[in-house]
C-alpha cells in the first residue's frame, strides 16, 4: 500500500529523502544550518530534550533552544548491508546509530569517518553537518583518540 | 471482579493464509469472520462490538462493519502496533463488563505477501531519523540486538537458534508458509540486512487474516464450544521511536508480564506454553528475559538448550511463528489463535500435551507497546 505518510514529501538530488520539519521541529534543523547541534532546555527543571514545546521531564511549558555540545557516545549501531531507504544503494555498507549526547538525549543518527566494521558501542562521537535538498542535519563521527 | 473474569473466548478462526492473492485485506477479515462465527455457533448480526485494525484502511471498523453490513454499537480501533489484538482482548472485557456490548470480535487481514512481499505499513518515519536510511523495521530491532549482544554477551549464533527452535516446530505444522528445517549454519550463512540481523532472522512475509470472538461466559454456556477463559492481562508501552527506548534491552513486557502473571494468580513456571512476537530472532529472547522464564541475558543459552522445541519443557510458538508459520504485517492475533488451539487441543502433531493454561505476548513498533495475556482452558 503506497501510504499518505505525512513524512517525507520530498527528495534530495541524490534520491535520499529529506525531512519535512513542522513547528518547533524546524530548531534541530535550522541549528545544524548554523553547525550547531539545536536542543530543547527546560528553564523550570534544566532538563534537555529533541525538540519540544512541553518539558518531558517536568511538563513545564517554560522551554527554550539551546545549543548543545554536539557530543556524546555510541549507544548501539547496526550496518546497513541493504539501503534501508530509497537513495542509498551507493553507501551500502553504512552505519545507523543511537548516540546519546553528553547532554542527555538520545539520537538516531549516521556515523561517518570511519569504516563500519571498526564502529564500537561506547565510541566518542562529534557532529559534524551535512546539508541535502537544502535541509541540514547534524552526523556523527568518532573523536580523534 | 475483574472485567477479565466476564468473558470467555468462543469462537476463533483464520482466514486463508500464507499467499491467498484472492482475497483483500476486507475479505480476510471478512471470512476470518465467518469461519470464527461458525466455530462459536454464532451468526455475524450477533456481533454487537468491533475491535480491528489493519494499515489498509484508515477508518478501518467502518470499512469492516461496512463489508459485513453488520452496526455494532461499540467500536474500538486502538492502535499499539502488532501487540494490538492482545490488547483488544482487555478492551472487549471492558466494554462487555460494562454492558457496552455482548459479543465482540477482534479481527484483522492483510494481503502483504499479494502486495509482492513488500511491508506494508501506515507508519510515518520520524522527520528527525527521515535522513539516515534505517530500514523500518529491521533496523531498530538490530540496534537492540546489538546492544543485547554488548551487555549480555548474546551471540549470532543465539539469535539463529531462535529461527532454529520456531521452524523445528513449523514442520510440525501443515500449513506453514516455511516447512523446511534449517541450521544455525543456515542462519549465519544467509544474506546480512542490518547487522547483527541477517535474512533468515527476520519473519516471513505473508497474507493472513483472523478473527477471534468473546463473550459473556453466561452466554458462552449455550455455546458450541468449550470456552477459553483470560486469567490475566496487561498493555503498555516505553517509545515509540527506538531512540526514546531507555534502555534496548528492556522492553515493556517488563511492565506487562508481571502484571499479567500477578492477575492470574500464576507464575512463568506455571504455564503449558508461551506464544511469543517473534518479527525478528532478538524479540523471542527479550520477551522471554522481560516476562520472567529467564534472568535477562539467559534466554540465548535457554534457546540453544533445546527446551522450546517440539518435545522440550518450555515450548514456545507452538505453530513456528512469524518467523516460518504466517506473518501477515501485525502478528499478535496469529499467536492468540494458535494459543485458542492448543488448549482445544486442535494441534495434531504439534499439540502441547494437557495444555492447560498458557501466554501470549506481542510487541507493537520495536518493542515500543507491549500486551500479555494468560489464556486457561474452560470448563
Ligand atoms: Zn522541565
Amino acid at each position: 500500500m503506497t501510504s499518505a505518510s505525512p513524512n517525507p514529501a520530498a527528495t534530495g538530488g541524490d534520491g535520499k529523502a529529506v525531512p519535512v520539519p513542522r513547528g518547533e521541529e524546524r530548531a534541530w534543523f535550522d541549528g545544524a544550518r548554523e553547525g550547531r547541534v539545536a536542543l530543547t532546555r527546560c528553564r523550570a527543571c534544566g532538563a534537555w530534550s529533541t525538540p519540544r514545546v512541553v518539558c518531558p521531564r517536568c511538563w513545564s511549558q517554560d522551554v527554550e533552544v539551546a545549543t548543545a555540545s554536539g557530543r556524546g557516545e555510541i549507544y548501539s549501531y547496526t550496518v546497513l548491508h541493504r539501503a534501508g531507504r530509497p537513495g542509498f544503494e551507493a553507501d551500502v555498507p553504512y552505519v545507523v546509530a543511537l548516540v546519546t549526547l553528553d547532554e542527555g538525549p538520545r539520537v538516531m543518527t549516521t556515523i561517518v569517518g570511519v569504516a563500519p566494521a571498526e564502529v564500537r558501542i561506547g565510541c566518542r562521537v562529534r557532529a559534524e553537518f551535512v546539508t541535502r535538498g537544502g535541509v541540514a542535519f547534524p552526523v556523527f563521527t568518532p573523536e580523534p583518540a | 471482579m475483574s472485567a477479565l473474569d466476564r468473558i470467555a473466548i468462543v469462537g476463533a478462526a483464520e482466514s486463508d493464509i500464507g499467499h491467498a492473492p484472492h482475497l483483500s485485506p476486507l475479505g480476510m477479515m471478512a471470512q476470518a469472520t465467518a469461519r470464527a462465527a461458525d466455530d462459536a455457533g454464532l451468526s455475524i448480526g450477533d456481533i454487537d462490538g468491533v475491535f480491528v485494525i489493519t494499515p489498509y484502511h484508515h477508518l478501518t471498523s467502518l470499512s469492516y462493519c461496512e463489508t459485513l453490513q453488520i452496526f455494532p454499537r461499540y467500536h474500538d480501533t486502538t492502535q499499539l502496533g502488532g501487540c494490538t489484538f492482545v490488547a483488544y482482548l482487555r478492551h472487549a472485557a471492558a466494554a462487555i463488563a460494562a454492558g457496552m456490548c455482548e459479543v465482540a470480535v477482534i479481527a484483522y487481514g492483510s494481503s502483504q505477501r499479494s502486495d509482492a512481499g513488500k511491508l506494508v505499513s501506515a507508519s510515518e518515519v520520524s522527520t528527525f531519523e527521515v535522513p539516515h536510511g534505517a530500514a523500518y523495521p529491521i533496523s531498530s530491532f538490530a540496534l537492540i540486538a546489538q546492544r543485547h549482544m554488548h551487555e549480555y554477551g548474546t551471540t549470532p549464533e543465539h539469535l539463529a537458534e531462535v529461527a532454529v527452535a520456531h521452524r523445528a516446530w513449523a514442520t510440525l505444522t501443515p500449513n506453514a508458509y516455511y516447512r523446511d528445517p534449517i541450521t544455525v549454519e543456515d542462519v549465519l550463512a544467509s544474506p546480512m540486512i542490518s547487522s547483527p540481523l541477517h535474512r533468515l532472522d527476520c519473519c516471513a512475509v505473508t497474507d493472513g487474516g483472523g478473527a477471534v470472538i468473546v463473550t459473556t461466559k453466561e452466554r458462552a454456556r449455550s455455546l458450541r464450544r468449550k470456552p477459553v477463559h483470560v486469567l490475566g492481562g496487561a498493555e503498555g508501552y516505553t517509545h515509540r521511536t527506538v531512540a526514546a527506548m531507555a534502555d534496548l534491552t528492556i522492553s515493556a513486557g517488563a511492565q506487562t508480564g508481571p502484571a499479567a502473571f500477578a492477575e492470574a494468580g500464576l507464575a512463568p513456571a506455571d504455564m503449558d506454553f508461551v506464544q511469543l512476537y517473534d518479527a525478528f530472532t532478538i524479540s523471542p529472547l527479550m520477551i522471554l528475559e522481560d516476562l520472567g522464564f529467564c534472568a535477562k541475558g539467559e534466554a540465548g543459552p535457554l534457546y540453544a538448550s533445546g527446551r522450546t522445541r517440539p518435545g522440550g519443557d518450555l515450548p514456545v510458538n507452538t505453530n513456528g511463528g512469524g518467523l516460518s508459520y504466517c506473518h501477515p504485517g501485525m502478528l499478535s492475533l496469529f499467536l492468540l489463535i494458535e494459543a485458542i488451539r492448543q488448549l482445544r487441543g486442535e494441534c495434531g502433531e504439534r499439540q502441547v500435551a494437557n495444555a492447560e493454561v498458557g501466554v501470549v505476548h506481542g510487541l507493537g513498533g520495536a518493542f515500543a507497546g507491549a500486551a500479555t495475556a494468560i489464556l486457561a482452558r474452560g470448563d
